[in-house]
């Protein structure tokens, strides 16, 4: 089975397509078959030392519940005593209430918001942190925490799938959501938000030609994915040190945490929130 | 596109109100609850405000699917239970609730427990109390006793009563040995302790996660504002499955919806042992502007369902005063079928089983269309059916919700490795053990060269087992029979372990992951090929380290990675929930419980019935500490639980599970028995009664 794949894209109904999973293919087409296809658990380190990536995951993870729960109205002052059960997340939330009046305006705020449309049979799906429209001048504003060590370069972070895929699913699902006031291209800006050098925050607006080409990108990209029986590894070995299925493709060991660059645990894609709440059993 | 019923179709066509729709199962309910789903989506309803509410996640699976295959643009439909939403508001709203719920900590984030670790923390507390002598009279397995004093909890939860009227309540109704009304008092106790340690700690068990939604979160302005703005569109499905509470939620909460479709089950209420209450679902109707039944239409013939009727009044042993039937003149043997002859031994009941479906799939039936169903399914009997099935090449798929951890060897090797790499535990492995290790650890490994293994490297140095080198004092001739591969390889992994111990980590998981990534994983070791084995870790790291991130605040300072092996050993961690769930291959055999089959709610053409002698498909399991139907909102406080009662539930129970599955069957129901049951004794249960006396009496052609 490993070393010839055996389930294609084809043979899966139901399908659905996101950031990571493009950029996975982009990155290394046998990550993308045995983590999508073959949905192979692998349960290495995506790297080390654990100890320092796990602390820096679950502070990332109550940064994002913060913001969260800001933006749905809870009291700062309530937040800012929970915010200080770390000096890091402390720093983070301080940076983040400079920012806050500036994300309480608008006349579209959702939070934690996720939307998702057709493409070929399978559906393309996005979750975002929170998208902000404002009027006067009419901005649409998809927000991206970032909790990272490492601020990426912004040609990096223009040319990656998490950007393309949210401008383009924006507009494209938005036009059902957000009725006559719909984003258009022009309108849509996306900022990656540093927590701890807000002052390096990236913008990266949009454009009707950007976003014909990323429909064209993805398509493009699904149909070598659909034609793809392969699903060679990637040539750049490098890669591989932040790759979990490392040991079965036997390339190497875990890459140091410092050189890694923040990448999101895949949340829960399409339309059901399967309770982590287990039932009761008698 | 699939043609519609006129119930159906009225029912996809309501224009935006809340209906109470209600019918027999099968009848098309949820077919039409999807339908009406697309036509919201389709009309221009955004997906984020509505909301799909079932009480097993099992039954969102259909909505899941068509929320798939929708061609629309759109916003995400949140599917969930009521238990699941009630979690996910208090995760959000915590700052707000935490200090009026009695939290001390209200600053610091909560730990959600799951079922596992909650036994923990009742373990830690109840076992000093079971030295000072509590629960003297109990006869049950430790574990047992931990789990029945947190189903008190979650009884009360659900039913909406303080927790502290728990033994009140077991007391009044008990009516037998006095002795008896100690044992509950020492419920009691353990109830308040755990309480209140998890309101000093922010621990939040199941019962405390529903309580503090009810009790205080829902009454928050900020929460109701935020619930009702968000879901303006409700699909509530197999309401009858419910508990209490969630029904008084939702007499709050669809009145000011802009629609809803409210769905019921006649004469269901599968989970009533736990919490469901089919009554308190009716009041859902009062909120409701219009009334559809489902009549017209039943994926199950008329046959089926007079041999349902029959069976409630064999159940009820009626039939010489009512007879009941429309189709009297039916022949129930078309549709129900025992063994020819008698058969002896429960393996014999296996084989007959297997030849009929083999039989059926012979004779061009899809495996998809037969379930082997039995009251409980134990991993032997599960096993059992597997291997037949497998030796017929018969595709089939199990469904038990969870698997022990030390039922699984991938986990039983790691477990074993975690005791050899930490020898301060002083839990080192036995030689049959490591080398039960090792065969699954070193890929080309064979039982003979693992103990020959073992006998060299393991052994007792300055009084304790000690793990050693495959180095040069090994004779040759042993060498060669271990093979040069294969000492190579074991020297790899003893080099790691040597490696590991002089810079040992508290964090369980991360031990794992590391042996995971850098040894058992790569070329020449047992996980390398194994993806079972890599699934099964990922679960165990997963289940290390729920526990690990919950039990910061625990009791005593034993290290924490050997704390979590005792409590595998002692079974309190027993069961993992390591079989995910996943909408798996679908054209197979399924073998489940009765009842996991029920409330996946699958209809089939044929069914296989096993064991119908079995007291388990309609007697309640034991339990000493805790009572089902005394701890429902339904019970009235101080009315006495007797022996008419239990036969009562017990009959209402069989009528309820036999209606339930015929009502799923489409063509034929095959009865198995052997005089002998799987341990080895001869049942005559009700089921057996119930079903003969309708066959020999009720069905035959005149």
């Amino acid at each position: 089975m490993l070393n010839q794949p055996v389930k294609r894209l084809a043979d899966q109904q139901s399908f659905v397509f996101s950031q990571h999973s493009l950029q996975d293919y982009a990155d290394c087409p046998r990550r993308f078959w045995l983590r999508y296809l073959e949905q192979l658990a692998w349960p290495a380190p995506p790297v080390e030392p654990l100890e320092e990536y796990e602390r820096h995951r679950l502070l990332g993870e109550q940064f994002h519940r913060l913001a969260q729960q800001a933006l749905v109205g809870l009291d700062l002052a309530l937040l800012e005593k929970v915010a200080g059960s770390d000096p890091l997340l402390y720093t983070w939330w301080n940076n983040f209430v400079q920012l806050y009046p500036s994300l309480n305006v608008g006349q579209v705020k959702k939070v934690e918001f996720a939307l998702s449309l057709p493409i070929r049979q399978y559906r393309l799906f996005a979750r975002f942190d929170f998208i902000q429209m404002k009027t006067d001048p009419l901005r649409w504003i998809i927000w991206d925490w970032k909790t990272g060590e490492k601020v990426p370069k912004v040609i990096h972070l223009s040319q990656r799938w998490q950007t393309r895929v949210y401008r383009y699913v924006l507009v494209e699902a938005g036009k059902n959501i957000f009725g006559t006031e719909s984003p258009r291209p022009q309108d849509v800006e996306m900022i990656y938000w540093f927590a701890g050098a807000p002052e390096k925050s990236v913008h990266l607006p949009y454009s009707q030609e950007q976003f014909e080409k990323d429909r064209q990108d993805i398509l493009q990209l699904i149909d070598w994915i659909e034609q793809d029986d392969v699903f060679p590894p990637t040539t750049e070995e490098k890669r591989c040190r932040f790759c979990v299925y490392r040991s079965l493709c036997d390339r190497g060991l875990a890459g140091n945490f410092l050189d890694w660059e923040e990448d999101e645990e895949e949340s829960q894609t399409l339309s059901f929130d399967f309770d982590q709440v287990a039932e009761i059993h008698f | 596109m699939i043609s519609l019923t006129s119930e159906q179709t009225r029912v996809v066509n309501l224009p935006l109100c809340r209906a109470f729709i209600e019918g027999p199962a099968g009848s098309g309910k949820t077919t039409a609850a999807i339908e009406r789903l697309n036509a919201l989506l389709q009309s221009g309803v955004p997906g984020h405000t509505i909301m799909i509410m079932v009480p097993q996640r099992t039954l969102g699976i259909p909505y899941y699917r068509a929320l798939h295959q929708f061609q629309g643009n759109g916003s995400e439909v949140t599917v969930s239970t009521f238990s699941g939403l009630a979690q996910r508001m208090v995760g959000l709203f915590w700052p707000l609730i935490a200090r009026d719920a009695g939290f001390a900590h209200p600053e610091q984030s909560p730990t959600f427990l799951t079922l596992e670790n909650a036994q923990y923390f009742m373990a830690s507390l109840v076992r000093p109390l079971l030295d000072q002598g509590f629960f003297q009279t109990v006869k049950v397995e430790r574990a047992r006793l931990y789990s029945q004093i947190l189903d008190n909890l979650n009884k009360a939860a659900l039913a909406g009563f303080p927790h502290t009227e728990i033994a009140e309540r077991l007391k009044s109704s008990w009516s037998g040995a006095p002795e008896q009304l100690h044992v509950y008092d020492d419920v009691q106790v353990c109830v308040n302790q755990f309480r209140e340690y998890c309101l000093q700690h922010n621990l939040l068990d199941f019962s405390l996660q529903i309580e503090v939604f009810s009790r205080y979160l829902w009454k928050t302005l900020l929460c109701r504002e935020y619930l009702l703005a968000s879901y303006r569109h409700w699909i509530v499905d197999n309401v009858e499955e419910d508990i209490p509470l969630a029904h008084d939620f939702l007499l709050e909460v669809l009145p000011q919806a802009d629609s809803a479709l409210v769905i019921m089950d006649t004469d269901a209420g599968f989970r009533i042992f736990l919490g469901a209450d089919p009554e308190s679902a009716a009041r859902l109707a009062s909120v409701c502007d219009t009334d559809v039944r489902f009549e017209q239409y039943s994926a199950a013939p008329q046959v089926m369902r007079d041999l349902a009727i029959h069976m409630r009044d064999s159940v009820e042993r009626k039939e010489s005063r009512h007879p009941v039937v429309r189709a009297s003149f039916s022949n129930f043997r078309e549709v129900v079928e025992p063994p020819e002859k008698s058969l002896r031994f429960f393996p014999q009941m296996l084989d007959w089983t297997v030849e009929k479906v083999v039989t059926l799939v012979n004779q061009g039936v899809p495996p998809g269309e037969i379930a082997i169903l039995a009251p409980i399914l134990s991993d032997a009997l599960r096993f059992s059916l597997a291997d037949r099935l497998e030796r017929h090449q018969i595709p089939y798929r199990t469904h038990r919700p969870s698997r022990a951890l030390n039922d699984e060897p991938a986990a039983q090797c790691l477990l074993t490795l975690a005791r050899l790499a930490h020898p301060h535990w002083e839990m080192l492995p036995e030689k049959q053990d490591l080398q039960k290790a090792l065969l699954l650890a070193i890929e080309d490994l064979d039982w003979a060269r693992a103990h020959l293994l073992i006998e060299v490297c393991y052994r007792r140095q300055n009084g304790i087992m000690t793990l050693q080198p495959f180095g040069e004092k090994i004779q040759m001739d042993m060498r060669e029979r271990i093979t040069h591969r294969i000492a190579e390889r074991y020297q790899i992994l003893f080099e790691w372990l040597q490696a590991y111990a002089e810079h040992p980590v508290n964090e369980l998981d991360f031990f794992f992951s590391r042996l995971f990534d850098e040894v058992l994983s790569r070329p020449g070791f047992g996980f390398h090929t194994r993806l079972d084995a890599a699934q099964v870790t990922a679960n165990l790291i997963e289940s290390v380290q729920k526990f690990r991130r919950a039990v910061q605040h625990r009791l005593g300072d034993m290290p924490l990675g050997k704390e979590y092996l005792l409590l595998v050993q002692e079974g309190v961690i027993s069961a993992l929930y390591l079989m995910n769930w996943q909408p798996s291959e679908q054209n197979a055999v399924f073998i489940a419980p009765a009842h996991t089959f029920l409330m996946n709610n699958y209809i089939v053409d044929y069914q296989f019935w096993l064991d119908i002698g079995a007291k388990t498909w309609y007697e309640r399991i034991f339990q000493p500490l805790t009572h089902p139907i005394v701890l429902s909102r339904r019970w009235e406080p101080a009315r006495k639980w007797t022996a008419e009662e239990e036969i009562k539930l017990n009959r209402n129970s069989l009528y309820r599970i036999s209606l339930g599955l015929l009502r799923r069957c489409r063509k034929k129901v095959f009865i198995a028995y052997s005089d002998l049951n799987e341990a080895g004794f001869e049942q005559r249960g009700l089921l057996l009664k119930a079903l003969f006396r309708v066959l020999i009496n009720g069905g035959r052609r005149d």
